[in-house]
């Protein structure tokens, strides 16, 4: 028995061993190659350097500052398209006179990238927040609306007719099967479309804004501040890993029963 | 046997695929008394759960009609319920829910529960109202869908081969099942199914339709006692009597070989 415990803890070990090997080589590297100055440091910022900006950051308030001003563009930017793309999804799914309306004006819309859309943005809306809000809407609206919509066209046309065995309305039907049945395809487009916001938000601050961490990551380069630069790289991708990661736990307990 | 609660008259079905015509039911006429067991056999393809479907009202005849106590059927009703082959559950409700979504919208919370509590012990899953789908198996499913079917109390249960994906083990349970919750309900049943061996355990009449498209070959009659035992020579007798059916070309004539 005790045997058997043992060896259950060691495979525990052995996973974790597993999970952190390949980030902890990386960062391994990265402090032999600067220590022993294999790269220029004006290219590649010694753990030291990278410590010190941090430092600077923190003590002026700037890196909270930054991720807060970001954070708040993603999630209101999000919410905005989350709720714009889900809404024009169902009414497009749901009725084919909507989606004949549509489909021609979408088909040409679709292949646009949003990145090409922040000069026109920024001309209607100006420098101010409210453009680089309508750019992450933008971003988030598109993975949600076709989401949303193949979501429900892929309902099982066999519970469709089950509702209509039932005599059940065309209302309950939406709601009591076709929306429900939709709920994890619309659930994948919010985690395409929370990736898509955090990469539109940091695109908008890039081009114009005075804070954020796409502001930071350019800003630090026209200041030849390589540690900064590797701040935002790093908090942008241990930021949209902890986003995925509560999406993918919120997804697993949602749909636990299908 | 009863009033007679539904009658097929001369009920003509035809496809078009492709821009081609494909008729699949040919001038079928049945009359089924109330609180009847039929059930219609006949090879795949006949059109036998095309039949079915439009008695459902799920599906239109193109020629005849289909007269359900007294008035022509022209879309489902709140009267008859179809069991299909899968049991088309929810995987998001439990199986109380999935067993009240059977009944209408206007039905109280409290009633809902209490009849689905009642379905749920009559299909015998009482203590699983909780379950979901996925934590129960094929058999159990299909229990599920059942009671979805009657606790709306329908006069017409209508079977499309409810037990064509279960085990044969299970099927045999499920049959004898369908057998008890008839007795118990008086509910009129027409049962679609390939197994012959299941018709002539569950029915009072046995309606062979020949190859596409399908028309009424044969009507038998079981004159047995319920429950019926599987290995009793009349039991036998009356599935010889079908199967020779499938392999006699012309109406009356020899079968082609000796089963």
């Amino acid at each position: 028995m005790r045997a058997e415990k043992e060896n259950v803890y060691l495979s525990e070990i052995s996973g974790w061993i597993q999970l952190v090997f390949l980030p902890a080589a990386l960062v391994a590297m990265w402090y032999a190659a600067s220590a022993n100055n294999w790269v220029r440091k004006s290219i590649l910022p010694s753990p030291a350097t990278v410590l010190e900006s941090f430092q600077m950051l923190n003590e002026k308030g700037i890196f909270f500052e930054d991720l807060r001003s970001t954070l708040m563009r993603i999630i209101v930017g999000f919410v905005c398209g989350a709720t714009i793309g889900i809404v024009m999804g169902v009414l497009i799914g749901i009725f084919p006179t909507v989606d004949r309306f549509t489909k021609v004006s979408i088909a040409i819309f679709r292949p646009i990238p949003t990145i090409a859309l922040i000069p026109f943005v920024i001309l209607w809306l100006g420098i101010g927040e409210n453009s680089k809000i309508t750019i992450v809407t933008l971003g988030t609206f598109w993975a949600l609306m076709l989401n949303t919509i193949s979501g429900i066209k892929n309902v099982d046309p066999k519970l469709i007719e089950l509702a209509r065995m039932l005599k059940k309305s065309r209302f309950e039907t939406v709601r009591r099967v076709i929306l429900p049945f939709a709920l994890p395809s619309v659930f994948t487009g919010i985690r395409l479309a929370a990736s898509s916001a955090l990469a539109m938000s940091v695109t908008a601050e890039m081009i114009a804004a005075q804070n954020g961490i796409g502001y930071r990551i350019m800003f630090a380069r026209n200041m030849a501040q390589p540690g900064v630069m590797f701040i935002g790289i790093v908090e942008l991708g241990l930021f949209g890993m902890i986003i995925d990661l509560l999406l993918l736990r919120l997804q697993d307990w949602l749909f636990r029963n299908r | 046997m009863g009033n007679i609660a539904l009658s097929i008259q001369d009920v003509s079905k035809v496809f078009t695929i492709n821009k081609q015509d494909l008729k699949v039911l040919n001038n079928i006429s049945l009359d089924v008394s109330d609180g009847e067991f039929v059930s219609i056999v006949g090879a795949s393809g006949c059109g036998k759960s095309t039949l079915l479907r439009i008695v459902a009202g799920l599906e239109t005849a193109t020629n005849g009609s289909v007269e359900f106590n007294g008035e022509k059927v022209t879309g489902p009703s709140s009267n008859c319920k179809m069991i299909f082959q899968e049991s088309r559950l929810f995987p998001w409700l439990d199986v109380e829910s999935n067993v009240g979504f059977g009944l209408d919208r206007s039905v109280s919370k409290d009633e809902k529960r209490k009849k689905a509590a009642h379905y749920i012990d009559l299909v015998g899953l009482k203590g699983f109202e909780k379950a979901h789908p996925k934590q129960l198996s094929g058999g159990m499913q299909q229990r599920v869908s059942i009671a979805r079917s009657l606790i709306s109390d329908p006069r017409l249960v209508l079977l499309d081969e409810p037990f064509g994906a279960l085990d044969a083990l299970t099927k045999i349970h499920m049959q004898h099942e369908i057998q008890r919750i008839r007795q118990q309900e008086k509910k009129t049943m027409i049962l679609v199914t390939h197994d012959i061996d299941e018709a002539v355990y569950l029915s009072d009449r046995i309606v062979v339709l020949s190859e596409r498209p399908g028309s009424v070959r044969q009507i038998v009659s079981v004159d047995l006692g319920h429950p019926r035992d599987r290995g009793d020579d009349s039991f036998t007798y009356y599935k010889n009597k079908i199967l020779r059916q499938f392999f006699t070309k012309e109406k009356g004539a020899d079968p082609d070989y000796v089963i």
